[in-house]
């Protein structure tokens, strides 16, 4: 208890960090759809550089933590899957941002 | 932070990819400009009423050319992407075409004006009575809107086309003017200049991103 009250409180901002966001590809994936209103699967790979599956597996769990909603569908013959931010998902980039922001204030005393 | 994680740098990055990164728009300027560069040759071939016509149907097919080679070559490779609609977006849009338009009005003005008329090869007369106001003017103008486009969406060649293209305009007009020169050289220099740069960002582009497959 003694321990727990003598904790920076700039250091239990970063132990508040969303960890689902932390995740140096998932923050790119989500920094990338945060900008856009809507991208596809092969824009994603190409403005993040991750593989397929690595993208996919990222994706997945950001879908069910309903930071991101994937649409599977047709563009002529060919499947396309698209990709876009949720509003949970937005304020989730947003509070990470300023979390961060308070830390990297703090650090820099 | 890092470079990446700063918003504007990743909306810069995105703005970029959609735009810029297959040099398909480096193509459409590069052959834009070979035209205006030879504008007066077609002009004592065709005359000017039908060389306007031939000038305005080969850009149209130019322009409808560049979005058929973006839809089906580019867009398969790079992705499918929809920017989020902002009123700094809008105003963005709205800035850039009045630019545009702006630019090429200029443009047509310096190279279509009487002032600008060849003189017969063998009779060049040297004249130092022409003033050089709309070609500062233009140059200026292309300068800062290439410069704006340039910063706003990450791609730095276009200082240099705006500069250059400014620059080869005034030595167009200057040598036509007291050299009789009957073809625009100096802008057909800075257009084929352009088209190489598009040719090697196709190229790079087309390695870069092969076509996929299927989606995961």
């Amino acid at each position: 208890m003694e321990g727990k009250a003598s904790i920076d409180p700039g250091l239990r901002n970063l132990a508040e960090v969303d960890r689902l966001v932390h995740e140096p590809a998932r923050l790119m994936i989500l920094m990338v759809l945060y900008t856009v209103e809507s991208a596809d699967f092969t824009f994603l790979v190409n403005a993040t550089e991750l593989t397929d599956g690595n993208l996919s597996s990222h994706l997945s769990k950001l879908e069910a933590a309903g930071y991101v909603k994937i649409e599977k569908g047709y563009a002529g013959k060919k499947p396309r899957t698209t990709l876009q931010l949720t509003e949970e998902g937005r304020r989730a980039v947003e509070a990470y941002s300023s979390t961060m922001q308070q830390v990297m204030r703090n650090l820099s005393k | 932070m890092s470079e990446m994680t700063d918003l504007r740098q990743v909306q810069k990055r995105i703005y970029q990819m959609m735009s810029f990164e297959d040099g398909l728009f480096d193509l459409l300027l590069g052959t834009i400009f070979i035209l205006l560069a030879i504008y007066p040759i077609t002009r004592e071939i065709l005359g000017p009423e039908w060389n306007i016509v031939l000038f305005l149907g080969v850009l149209g097919l130019l322009v409808v050319g560049q979005l058929a080679l973006r839809y089906f070559i580019s867009l398969p490779r790079i992705g499918y992407v929809r920017p989020r609609p902002s009123p700094k977006l809008r105003l963005l849009a709205i800035f850039t075409i009045i630019m545009v338009l702006l630019t090429f009005s200029l443009l047509l003005v310096t190279l279509l004006g009487p002032g600008s008329e060849a003189a017969p090869s063998g009779t060049a007369e040297i004249s130092t009575e022409r003033s050089y106001t709309v070609e500062l003017i233009v140059l200026l103008v292309l300068g800062g809107l290439f410069s704006a486009m340039g910063y706003i969406f990450g791609a730095s060649r276009m200082y240099l086309y705006g500069w250059l293209i400014g620059l080869a305009n005034l030595a167009s007009v200057y040598m036509t003017h007291n050299a009789g020169w009957s073809f625009n050289i100096p802008l057909a220099v800075v257009a084929g200049l352009i088209l190489i740069i598009g040719f090697v960002h196709l190229g790079r582009f087309l390695r870069k991103y092969p076509l996929r497959t299927q989606e995961a």
